[in-house]
């Protein structure tokens, strides 16, 4: 009961006062989430829920589908001798008849060995299963055996090669046998140890009888050579392709509760309101939730992967399942790396659909379409397509795909980092939409302007885009350019003119008209947000000397990058394709090339990265963390060329993005920057243009030779003087602003 | 110390525009506890949520001590304690971690933020399940963590939204009793309710809200005296009539 003669210091002994004793130390943003993001795991990690999923789930699911496994692959097993036999794939009936003889001669040292054993215990049983194991080995000869094996037509396949030694007596010429298996296929695991054993055995007794023999060589006649047929691209579907499934199923089990207690199970407990009207922003609320969320998430993927490791390993399924290539501790490694991104994705998506929730029992509704939709990656998973094109933007389905890779040891760089950048823009999406909605008018009071609200356009206009819009534009962006960048790799046969056309039109469209459309449906300033403000005369003589200058500095980046990698990129037949492709240009005219590839994009990739992500990023950040982020954006959209990676491109695309950022910010204007990135673009078509015509003259420039001192003499005085030329007009507009 | 200026507020609702709150105006000086009454649907939680700035006014605005909700929504925001009927609470934490992460949220320093959990500790009678779970606490229990939780950074202005509603009568006594304690400390404090026998023994001064205007505002005296009505059902009803005609 309130005894209002108790203590009359605090809290209750001033109405004036303002309450909040701040200090700095205790209230910086990044502080105060932290406790925010301990009491919200507080809380979840209390909830008996939690711990069942996180901990009890993967304690009973692993070592239950370990019996289920064992069971299906003994059942496959036992059904594959009881019926079928093994298919052993061989290329000519001479190999085939060879091998028969061999297999027997082995096959009949086991049977006398077990008769003698039966004669002396009574115990046929052995002798019947290594009978029945004989009568299973099936050869048949086949045309591309190789392909056969992977299309999952035959279990083995054994080449054979005599190198055409003479036969010596005892009827066993030097021959050697090479096996091409599939580590994942328990019958050809099986079939594999049966020959190994019997053409052992062959050797065995060969060197025995030579050893008898006395002074003859001891030298085995057979050797045997294994393949694993994953060299050969294998992608037929495998039980093992389930794991990567199972474990990124397990972990979105993991962040579902939490995502819907800590938003929707808020507000049905009635503690939201009170949340809300606290003196904290909402985004600071929803991003100590969402770490939450990712935490239960992890901790719930590294039970699951510590679980399915240790049965994986003690029910000796792992050796089933994956055979030679059993899974090391560095895929696992790199397996809990990718779940922790798509535990931030998805944590993210969890919490969008969440928040919009306004009670427990809803949010579980919205729930289960998604985690069905969730399923539709795993099918996509096990029909073994090949991760490349649209597959490795397609959220969910890449992180999936890129998990199976993993597990088969198979995985390639180029669509493996497209799938971590997409789903990383993905999960930024993810959070800025969470963001919105959770605490909104709406959902806290049930008012109808719902998604509308949230998605429709603003009454407002206002100078530059939200974050939340331009991160939604970059995920946007970002897979369409990956696409048609591949689409337009694709069309060789058309003409250079077209394929040039094209490609202009592409950049027209992604780095231009989508996020005009996007500023003009989100009524941002069009003028303000795409800094198409005018700059000084002087300041674009300026930028037309650094777009001279700067190329031969970003070349030497580019040469730098590459030594420290150490390789490059493209492979040989790419190089001969870009070779082929400048050569190609001399068919049209080079204005027609400046035009489509120095004119345009220059134009609007400036105006897309200094022009509309530059406002953008500008209102939530300082000018120097403006220039970076917009900078590494711009490398990382210049890596991709002709649907694969060219990593040495970062370094000096992120270099000209630092000076074109910094041009853009001095300036307060795109122009400019559109010039210097003309000139720059249109200097090295120009050189590639009329390669023949420099080399002839001796002014020949390889691409992987470092350029004479001169010349990056030149560039550095030409470079100084274009940036002291800016400083300068920045200099005396603040003279004049301040007079 | 609060007030609220010409606040309109629409709701969209069935295809149709509804006039929540229409250019509602009240002043409530230090050491006030001032009743917005009015029938459910008035419009009352409306005006409280606008002056938290958890709803934005159509036009008009709310201020402390000068500071808008408007234009600095977290210093106001700062100055303001909120308890209301459909409040809940954290049921896997403690009532002492409750405190502390509401005092946390509201920035106040550990040691101080200690100091204020013991103190209401005292004042509530709350010392024996202080470190108790809130999913073990008795709804009595619930109600006096709630109503501290409210005051844990020590607001000069608080907003009760009905506070009684779905308490029996000891629970309404310590309603009672709070709300005495508020008005003993200074502090300037709104209290919307529906329970007008409630109002008149707990309230200073009155806003009797219907249909989201404000229709009559004064002491009781004053209403009694402008509507020649003795009790605010009475007067309440006087003033319905009015406004609707009749």
């Amino acid at each position: 009961m309130p005894d209002p003669e108790s203590n009359s210091e605090s809290p209750l002994s001033s109405g004036a006062a303002a309450p909040a004793a701040n200090s700095n130390s205790r209230n910086t943003t990044f502080a105060r989430i932290m406790r925010l993001c301990q009491k919200e795991l507080r809380e979840s990690l209390r909830d008996r829920r939690t711990i069942i999923t996180l901990v009890l789930m993967p304690l009973m699911v692993y070592p239950l589908l370990s019996v289920i496994f064992q069971r299906f692959l003994f059942t496959t097993a036992d059904s594959i001798t009881a019926t079928a036999g093994y298919v052993i794939g061989v290329e000519d009936e001479e190999s085939a008849e060879l091998l028969q003889t061999y297999l027997g001669m082995g096959h009949a040292v086991f049977l006398a060995d077990a008769q003698k054993a039966a004669r002396e215990s009574g115990d046929r049983e052995p002798v019947e299963t290594l009978i029945t194991e004989a009568q299973k080995l099936q050869l048949y000869t086949v045309e591309d055996p190789v392909d056969r094996l992977v299309r999952g037509e035959v279990d083995i396949v054994v080449l054979l090669k005599t190198n055409g030694e003479p036969v010596p007596p005892m009827l066993v010429p030097p021959a050697q046998f090479s096996f091409t298996h599939q580590p994942n296929s328990a019958a050809s695991q099986q079939v594999l140890g049966i020959m190994e054993r019997y053409l052992g055995a062959v050797n065995d007794t060969f060197l025995q009888q030579r050893l008898i023999a006395a002074g003859e060589s001891t030298k085995s006649p057979l050797t045997m050579v294994r393949y694993a047929a994953e060299e050969q691209h294998s992608t037929n579907f495998s039980v093992a392709s389930l794991i990567p499934l199972i474990l990124i199923l397990m972990t979105i089990t993991g962040a579902v509760y939490p995502a819907i207690d800590l938003t929707a199970g808020e507000r049905e407990r009635g503690t939201l309101e009170a949340l809300i009207a606290a003196p904290v922003p909402r985004f600071h609320l929803l991003l100590a939730k969402y770490v939450a969320v990712v935490t239960v998430a992890l901790l719930t993927a590294a039970a699951n992967l510590t679980a399915m490791t240790v049965t994986l390993y003690s029910s000796g399924i792992g050796k089933t399942l994956f055979g030679d290539h059993v899974i090391s501790f560095q895929s696992i490694l790199v397996l809990f790396a990718l779940l922790v991104l798509f535990a931030s994705f998805f944590s993210a998506v969890l919490l969008s659909v969440t928040s919009f929730a306004r009670s427990f029992k809803e949010a579980q509704a919205y729930l289960i379409p998604l985690m069905l939709m969730s399923l539709g990656p795993g099918l996509v998973c096990l029909m073994g397509l090949e991760f490349k094109g649209i597959l490795t933007v397609a959220p969910l389905v890449n992180i999936v795909m890129l998990s199976r890779d993993i597990f088969s040891g198979n995985v390639a760089a180029g669509p493996a980092a497209i799938a971590v950048i997409s789903t990383t823009l993905y999960a930024a999406v993810g959070i800025a939409v969470a963001a919105k909605i959770f605490g909104a008018d709406a959902v806290l009071y049930g008012g109808e302007s719902g998604l509308t609200g949230w998605f429709g356009r603003p009454e407002k206009s206002r100078p530059a885009a939200s974050l939340a819009s331009t991160l939604l534009l970059l995920a946007t962006l970002f897979p369409l350019f990956i696409l048609l960048s591949g689409g337009l790799a694709q069309l060789s046969e058309k003409s250079i003119g077209v394929r040039l056309g094209l490609s202009g039109a592409v950049t027209i469209m992604l780095f231009g008209l989508l996020p005009l459309a996007f500023a003009v449906f989100s009524r941002i300033h069009v003028a303000s947000a795409f800094n198409l403000r005018p700059a000084a005369f002087l300041s674009f003589l300026a930028a037309a000397l650094l777009g001279f200058s700067l190329w031969p500095l970003a070349h030497e980046l580019f040469l730098l990058h590459r030594a420290l990698l150490g390789s490059q990129s493209f492979s040989p037949e790419q190089v001969d394709a870009i070779q082929e492709l400048v050569m190609s240009w001399r068919e049209i005219s080079p204005l027609l090339i400046i035009l489509t590839l120095a004119v345009i994009p220059a134009t609007f990739e400036e105006l897309f990265f200094r022009g509309f992500l530059f406002s953008s990023l500008l209102q939530n950040l300082t000018a120097r963390q403006t220039i970076i982020v917009s900078a590494v954006l711009f490398g990382v959209f210049h890596v991709v060329v002709m649907s694969s990676l060219a990593v040495e491109r970062f370094f000096p695309s992120t270099f000209m993005g630092l000076i074109l950022g910094w041009v853009c910010y001095r300036t307060k204007s795109v122009w400019p920057g559109i010039l210097l990135h003309t000139c720059h673009n249109g200097f090295l078509v120009t050189i590639g243009y009329y390669k023949d015509w420099l080399e002839a003259n001796r002014v020949g420039i390889q691409e992987q030779e470092h350029l004479p001192a001169n010349w990056l003499a030149f560039a550095a005085l030409g470079t100084m003087t274009g940036i002291l030329v800016f400083k300068y007009i920045v200099h005396q507009d603040e003279v004049i602003e301040t007079s | 110390m609060l007030n609220v200026n010409e606040i309109t507020k629409t709701f969209e609702a069935d295809n149709r525009s509804v006039v929540a709150v229409d250019r509602l105006s009240f002043h409530v000086p230090k050491g006030e506890v001032y009743g917005l009454l009015g029938p459910n649907g008035a419009g009352k939680t409306t005006t409280l949520r606008i002056i938290l700035g958890l709803l934005q006014p159509d036009s008009g605005h709310a201020d402390i001590g000068g500071i808008r909700t408007d234009r600095a929504p977290m210093k106001v925001r700062e100055q303001l304690g909120m308890v209301s009927a459909n409040d809940g609470i954290y049921p896997w934490l403690t009532v002492r971690e409750i405190l502390m992460f509401f005092a946390d949220l509201y920035g106040l320093e550990p040691s101080k933020a200690a100091e204020n959990v013991e103190s209401l500790a005292d004042r509530f009678d709350m010392r024996t399940f202080l470190d108790r779970r809130a999913s073990t606490l008795s709804t009595g229990q619930r109600q006096r963590a709630i109503l501290s939780r409210g005051l844990i950074h020590d607001p000069p202005v608080m907003l009760l939204d009905e506070p009684t509603r779905g308490l029996d009568v000891l629970g309404s006594q310590i309603v009672f009793q709070y709300i005495g304690l508020l008005r003993d400390s200074g502090k300037s404090v709104v209290v919307s309710t529906h329970r007008l026998d409630e109002a008149e023994r707990l309230c200073d001064r009155f806003g009797l809200l219907n249909k989201g205007q404000l229709g009559y505002e004064g002491s009781l005296a004053e209403l009694q005296e402008r509507s020649g009505c003795r009790t605010l059902v009475e007067i309440f009803t006087d003033m319905a009539g009015e406004q609707t005609g009749a």
